[in-house]
């Protein structure tokens, strides 16, 4: 096997470890799946083509620093303020879609900085020191901005899961 | 629901599974079959070139009258031609046409049997036996 058979796997290893987490990150950017998907294709076709993760210090931070990029570009170019489109962004626990929905509504109500805390956290598991990192803000302030956001979500969400229980 | 803390909230948030994102369009992957059957069409040619090459010299080989390996296998048979001096030879020395004709079809095979014994094939073959 050469060196770029072996590079390939390596990427298609990472694409399946952190796809789903970068998509969601990407959909939590600009709002608009197939956006997200072509931004999250973009950046491991770059990679394949002529990237090197070798001198990455964190691989899977690094990739979703890549996809923010990316988004960021093509948001440059395109309407920003385009609204959040309709589709899903989980499979929800149980077949909840209304669960599902809800969360993501509480998620797009949130601040763009904040969203994107609470998703590379939630769902991308990187710690504050990597997301400080990549969002160039310190740790502090990425898990202050954290909690607050966690906080918001626990309001928009709670009501509706009491009310169905008050409902049973 | 109760209230839950943090960590409970991050708990149920992770119940929500983000979706699985549509495969990587295969640009690299279509890459590489090309470039198997490229280098299997220009290795089919190559054989074929010296399969060829290799056929017109022993044809060459064969027409140029050299002895070959086939001619020399032949020739392992140890068999010589009848000519008609010979005819002639054993016609004259044989006591009979019958024994010169018996002599041409089968020739003798030189005994491999020493001078002071005696085969046993050659013993049974004199004697007459009677069905």
């Amino acid at each position: 096997m050469d060196r770029r058979d072996a590079r390939t796997l390596d990427l298609e290893l990472l694409y399946r470890q952190h796809g789903s987490a970068l998509l969601l990150f990407a959909f939590a950017i600009t709002g608009d799946r197939s956006r997200a998907q072509d931004a999250v294709h973009q950046v491991f076709l770059k990679l394949l083509e002529h990237g090197d993760l070798s001198r990455a210090r964190d691989e899977k931070a690094y990739l979703f620093g890549c996809v923010r990029n990316a988004v960021l570009d093509e948001l440059k170019r395109q309407d920003r303020n385009r609204p959040l489109d309709d589709s899903a962004w989980f499979s929800p626990p149980d077949r909840d879609y209304a669960a599902e929905r809800s969360l993501r509504r509480a998620l797009a109500a949130l601040p763009d900085d904040q969203r994107q805390i609470v998703v590379l956290h939630v769902w991308g598991e990187l710690t504050f020191s990597q997301i400080g990192d990549l969002l160039e803000v310190s740790s502090n302030t990425a898990a202050s901005r954290y909690r607050y956001a966690l906080g918001k979500l626990r309001e928009s969400i709670l009501p509706r899961e009491n009310s169905c229980a008050g409902s049973r | 629901m109760p209230d839950l803390d943090d960590e409970q909230f991050e708990t149920y948030l992770k119940g929500f599974h983000p979706l699985v994102p549509d495969a990587l369009p295969v640009r690299e992957l279509r890459r590489r079959p090309r470039a198997i059957l490229l280098a299997t069409a220009v290795l089919g040619a190559v054989a074929t070139v010296i399969v060829g090459v290799a056929s017109f010299r022993i044809l060459n080989h064969h027409s140029s009258g050299e002895p070959s390996h086939f001619t020399t296998i032949q020739g392992l048979v140890p068999r010589q031609p009848l000519t008609l001096r010979d005819a002639d030879a054993l016609l004259a020395s044989a006591p009979s046409y019958k024994s010169a004709m018996d002599e041409l079809a089968f020739p003798r095979q030189r005994s491999t049997v020493p001078n002071q014994s005696q085969s046993a094939l050659a013993v049974l073959g004199k004697e007459k036996i009677k069905l």
